[in-house]
């Protein structure tokens, strides 16, 4: 054994960022719910005039404890202010999820988290920690390096290869190691406790009233064998995510029992966010290999949702976006065809009785054509990136606007921007 | 003259010697070695604070050590503690109210937000009403209630000839039954008697 090679090994092996990049966006949204959730009533908990004072916070908070150089909302002039300061961090919660400017969103979004929960810690959860424990993981590692807005712009300008450049495992380790010492301090401060030890406890946390969420069946005493395995199945899975998460053959196993235990909470209990960000924590301990693997299972399992995409293989504006969409389809699901290619076209007979031989076409599996916008609008449904732009393209008028813009660009394609793999090179010639 | 290509642009060492690119090699490496160190003393520095920080109830050595991570675990909100649900799952199922009594001799009586009493969306919404309470019925916490009889009283603040005057603040538990037991009934018991100035309603 030697220390400083399995140290280095350890936190220094070459690892994919794509994990990295799930990571941030399954916490990037949480951010952006928490800022909804804590708009309607910001003036209750945040403002000049809110239920606490700053100064009794702050004292509440333990002003002896050390400098508090994020507690920016005890110092507001006015309630203006405070607006102002939700709507930059929402924005900034929003631009950290894409991944654009990652590195100053996330900072932006570390600070205000910081500023919320300085200013009125007596409302802060587990949850409110949780997040901001992740967000400055993210901060302090490159997690916009896949997938991300910056990444797509990079590969747009020629800087970014086609598999992100891998990272250090650092950042993956240190957010690895704080779940497990999560659930280990969970785990050892419930030994003590004597309703998990007679294996009673989840009774108790599902039977207390102003924690309920969805209707669970009712507990009767007759039903106590299912509430001791309940509880015990908690405690065995805090410490697997503790321990036997670090053994490669039993990492899946724990993660799923651990996504069970949340999903449950989840359910019963009105905890909000806790659940989310800690199964989002999870992505961490995936390899790539896992997500090849479930990008493979949804190939497979959703044959429906594969489509085959005819461009024009001699307009550069269109090779531009058709690479964008292929660094966008993570499941592998578009097969991208080149209609000046000949053998790219024998794969599609149908494609030849188009009329519309000039606009992108998208061909689903039943073999269903569709053109120019609506091909976009259907290609759009299999870019889990832009799930959120799809009703939009469903709301009335929106096909014509549509197919009119899109006229506009294939009319003028010869003069829109293209990515810097298919500009035309200037060659010094002496 | 210059002519297009359709090549793609490559990066080359153009113009440098063998020298040159070799010296920036050592020059990247001397900086990535460099690199590793300060990431090195990171992960040593930070994960040691969060042990001292989580194991500080527990240790005589962690509460000395506390003062020297202290300042970097608060300044960087990395305040934890995950002792959810523990020893025991809270036992008590507590709620808050306020009885305003207002300058006509009339009361009202107002519950901080229960989330028995929300839908489904308002009580994921507003569940911070509930850790409020949670966290400030204990005695260890009566700084608070001051300010929460005045919330409370400029929430009901509806007629400005009629200013609510006193507040009682009163919290209401019950002990959740065990399996098979019946439900009991909520005991009261009142916390503060906070008489409000036209001040305190601005």
């Amino acid at each position: 054994m030697n220390f400083h090679k399995d140290w280095n090994q350890f936190w220094f092996a070459q690892y994919s960022p794509v994990p990295l990049g799930l990571c941030r966006i399954a916490i990037g949204c949480f951010t952006c719910v928490y800022g909804m959730l804590l708009f309607p009533d910001r003036f209750i908990w945040f403002g000049n005039h809110a239920m606490f004072s700053a100064d009794l916070m702050t004292d509440y908070g333990g002003r002896s404890m050390g400098p508090r150089p994020f507690a920016i909302l005890s110092h507001l002039p006015s309630d203006a202010y405070l607006t102002l300061f939700f709507i930059v961090f929402g924005l900034a919660a929003i631009l950290f999820t894409i991944g654009l400017f990652t590195n100053v969103s996330a900072f932006v979004v570390f600070v205000g988290l910081n500023a919320l929960h300085l200013r009125a810690p007596v409302i802060n959860n587990s949850g409110d920690i949780l997040m901001v424990v992740m967000c400055f993981y993210l901060l302090v590692s490159p997690s916009g390096r896949a997938c991300s807005v910056d990444r797509l712009i990079a590969s747009w300008h020629g800087r970014a290869l086609e598999i992100p450049r891998s990272i250090d495992s650092w950042p993956l380790r240190l957010i690895q190691i704080q779940v497990s010492i999560i659930y280990f301090q969970s785990w050892t401060a419930k030994l003590p406790g004597n309703l998990w030890a007679n294996g009673t406890a989840v009774y108790y946390a599902l039977s207390y009233p102003e924690l309920h969420r969805f209707a669970v069946p009712p507990l009767t005493p007759g039903d106590l064998w299912l509430i001791n395995i309940m509880t015990y199945f908690a405690m065995a899975t805090e410490f697997s995510m503790a321990t036997f998460v670090w053994v490669p053959r039993l990492r899946l196993y724990c993660i799923a029992a651990g996504v069970m235990l949340h999903l449950g909470i989840e359910y019963a209990m009105n905890i909000p966010l806790f659940s989310g960000l800690i199964i989002s924590s999870y992505i961490a301990f995936l390899r790539p290999s896992d997500l090849e693997v479930f990008s493979r299972w949804v190939r497979y399992r959703l044959p429906r949702l594969s489509m085959k995409l005819v461009y024009d293989g001699d307009c550069d504006f269109c090779k531009s976006v058709i690479m964008i969409v292929h660094m966008m389809d993570p499941f592998r699901v578009v097969t991208l065809l080149n209609s000046t290619r000949s053998v790219d076209m024998e794969t599609v007979p149908e494609f030849s009785t188009s009329a519309e031989l000039d606009s992108l076409t998208a061909i689903d599996w039943h073999g269903k054509q569709r053109f120019g916008f609506y091909a976009i609008r259907s290609l759009m449904w299999r870019l889990p990136a832009l799930w959120l732009a799809v009703p939009w393209l469903y709301i009335p008028g929106a096909s014509l606007l549509g197919t009119r813009a899109y006229a506009w660009v294939k009319e003028n394609r010869g003069r829109l921007p293209v990515a810097a793999q298919f500009r035309p090179t200037i060659v010094k010639v002496q | 003259m210059k002519v297009p290509s359709i090549r793609p642009a490559r990066r080359t060492g153009g113009g440098l010697s063998r020298e040159d690119i070799r010296k920036r090699r050592v020059a990247r490496l001397e900086r990535r070695w460099h690199m590793r160190k300060f990431i090195n003393l990171f992960i040593l520095w930070h994960l040691s604070a969060i042990i001292i920080w989580l194991t500080v109830q527990n240790s005589s050595l962690s509460q000395r050590l506390i003062f020297i991570v202290k300042p970097y675990v608060i300044a960087t909100g990395m305040t934890q503690n995950w002792s959810m649900f523990s020893p025991n799952p809270d036992t008590t199922d507590l709620y808050m109210s306020a009885d305003i009594h207002y300058k006509d001799g009339t009361n009202v009586t107002w519950d901080f937000p229960r989330m028995v009493k929300l839908g489904y969306f308002e009580r994921y919404e507003r569940e911070r009403f509930r850790k409020l309470v949670e966290v400030t019925h204990v005695d260890a916490d009566r700084g608070l209630w001051p300010s929460m009889a005045i919330f409370a009283a400029r929430l009901n603040y509806h007629n400005k000839l009629n200013p609510p005057t006193v507040v009682i603040l009163s919290r209401h538990f019950r002990t959740v039954p065990a399996p098979g037991q019946p439900v009991a009934q909520f005991q009261s018991f009142v916390m503060l008697k906070q008489p409000i100035f036209p001040s305190d309603l601005q």
